[in-house]
C-alpha cells in the first residue's frame, strides 16, 4: 500500500495531470489505484467522469475525511492511492501530507515560485514526510536549466526527483479524451517518463518503509 | 463496476440508484461534508460571537498544522492562545 500526496501551493503546476497519470501508471503496472480529489474545482473528478469511472477511479473528499477514506479504500483493496490537492489550501494540503508515505511537489522549472515552495516545504517538515520536487511542463532538452533548478530547490532544503516530466502535447490530448498518457500513447515518451516516475516512487516508499521497520 | 464509488462524498453521476440508500459509513462522510459546508447552522455557535482576523498563508498553515499535531481544533488552539495573551497582559483568562 502506497499513498502519495501531490501538493503545491501554486496553481497550474500540473498537480492533477501528475495525479491522474501517476495513478494510471500504477494501474498499468498491476496496482489497484485510486485518486482522492480534494480540489473543490474537481478537475480530477471530471476526468474520472469522462472515462465513466474506468480504473483508476476518482473519488472526492472533504479534507477532514481523507484519512478515513484512505483506510476504507485500503480495506476495499486499493494498493496505490494518489491524493490530489488544490492550491492555497492549508487544510487539504496538511491532511493529505499527514496521510501520505511520500509527497511529490510538481513545479514548473521556468516559473519557480519561492514562496509557494517554502510553504510546502515547511508543511512536509512539520509532518516529517519524505518529499521531492517533480519538475513538470518544462522543456524536454535543457540540462543546464534543470541543473540550476535542482540547485535552487536544494537551497530550500528539499531534493528534486530524478525523474522529470517535460511538457508533451500528449498530456493535453490524453486529458481531453478522458485518458492517461499511458493509455493514449503507450509507446510514447510521456508514458515512459510517467512509468519510470511511478517505479521510482514505489522504490522510494518501499526503501524508506523497510528502513523504518529495520530500526 | 465501480469499486470505490461508495467512498465518494457526492454521489457520482454514473453510479446507479442502488448506491443511494447510504450505509452508516457514508452518512458519516456526508455529515462531515455538510458540516464543513454550512457551519452557520451548527448549535455550537448559538449565543457565541465570532472573532476573525486576516493573516499570511504561512501563519494560517502553521496554526492549522499545530492544531492538528496536538489533536486540537483551530477553535481550541485559538482559545488557548487568547487565554495566554490575556494572562500576559495581566487579565483573567476567560477559557471559553
Amino acid at each position: 500500500m502506497t499513498i502519495i500526496a501531490i501538493v503545491s501551493q501554486k496553481g497550474g503546476s500540473g498537480k492533477t495531470t501528475l495525479s491522474v497519470n501517476l495513478a494510471a501508471a500504477a494501474e498499468a503496472a498491476g496496482a489497484v489505484a485510486l485518486i482522492i480529489d480534494t480540489d473543490p474545482q474537481a478537475t480530477a473528478s471530471q476526468w474520472g467522469a469522462w472515462r465513466a469511472d474506468k480504473a483508476p477511479e476518482v473519488i472526492d473528499s472533504a479534507p477532514p475525511r481523507i484519512q478515513a477514506k484512505v483506510d476504507a479504500a485500503k480495506a476495499q483493496g486499493a494498493t496505490f492511492i494518489v491524493i490530489d490537492t488544490p492550491p492555497h489550501a492549508d487544510s487539504a494540503a496538511s491532511r493529505a501530507v499527514e496521510a501520505a508515505d511520500l509527497v511529490l511537489i510538481p513545479c514548473r522549472p521556468s516559473a519557480f515560485d519561492h514562496a509557494a515552495i517554502k510553504t510546502t516545504v515547511s508543511l512536509v517538515r512539520l509532518f516529517e514526510k519524505p518529499a521531492f520536487v517533480v519538475f513538470t511542463a518544462g522543456p524536454p532538452h535543457a540540462p543546464r536549466m534543470y541543473e540550476e533548478a535542482v540547485e535552487l530547490v536544494r537551497g530550500f532544503g528539499i531534493e528534486a526527483c530524478p525523474q522529470i516530466l517535460p511538457d508533451r502535447a500528449v498530456y493535453r490530448h490524453a486529458s481531453a479524451a478522458g485518458s492517461s498518457v499511458i493509455e493514449f500513447e503507450p509507446s510514447g515518451k510521456a508514458a515512459a517518463e510517467i512509468a519510470s516516475l511511478y517505479m521510482w516512487a514505489i522504490a522510494h516508499v518501499n526503501m524508506s518503509t523497510t528502513a523504518h521497520e529495520g530500526v | 463496476m465501480s469499486r470505490f464509488a461508495n467512498l465518494a462524498d457526492k454521489p457520482k453521476g454514473s453510479s446507479k440508484p442502488q448506491h443511494q440508500p447510504v450505509t452508516p459509513g457514508i452518512e458519516d462522510g456526508a455529515a462531515a461534508t455538510a458540516l464543513a459546508g454550512k457551519l452557520p447552522q451548527s448549535n455550537s455557535r448559538a449565543g457565541r460571537k465570532a472573532i476573525a482576523a486576516y493573516f499570511s498563508p504561512e501563519m494560517s498553515l502553521a496554526m492549522r498544522v499545530c492544531a492538528r499535531k496536538h489533536d486540537l481544533s483551530l477553535q481550541e488552539l485559538m482559545a488557548e492562545a487568547f487565554d495566554d495573551v490575556l494572562r500576559k497582559y495581566g487579565q483573567s483568562p476567560v477559557g471559553e
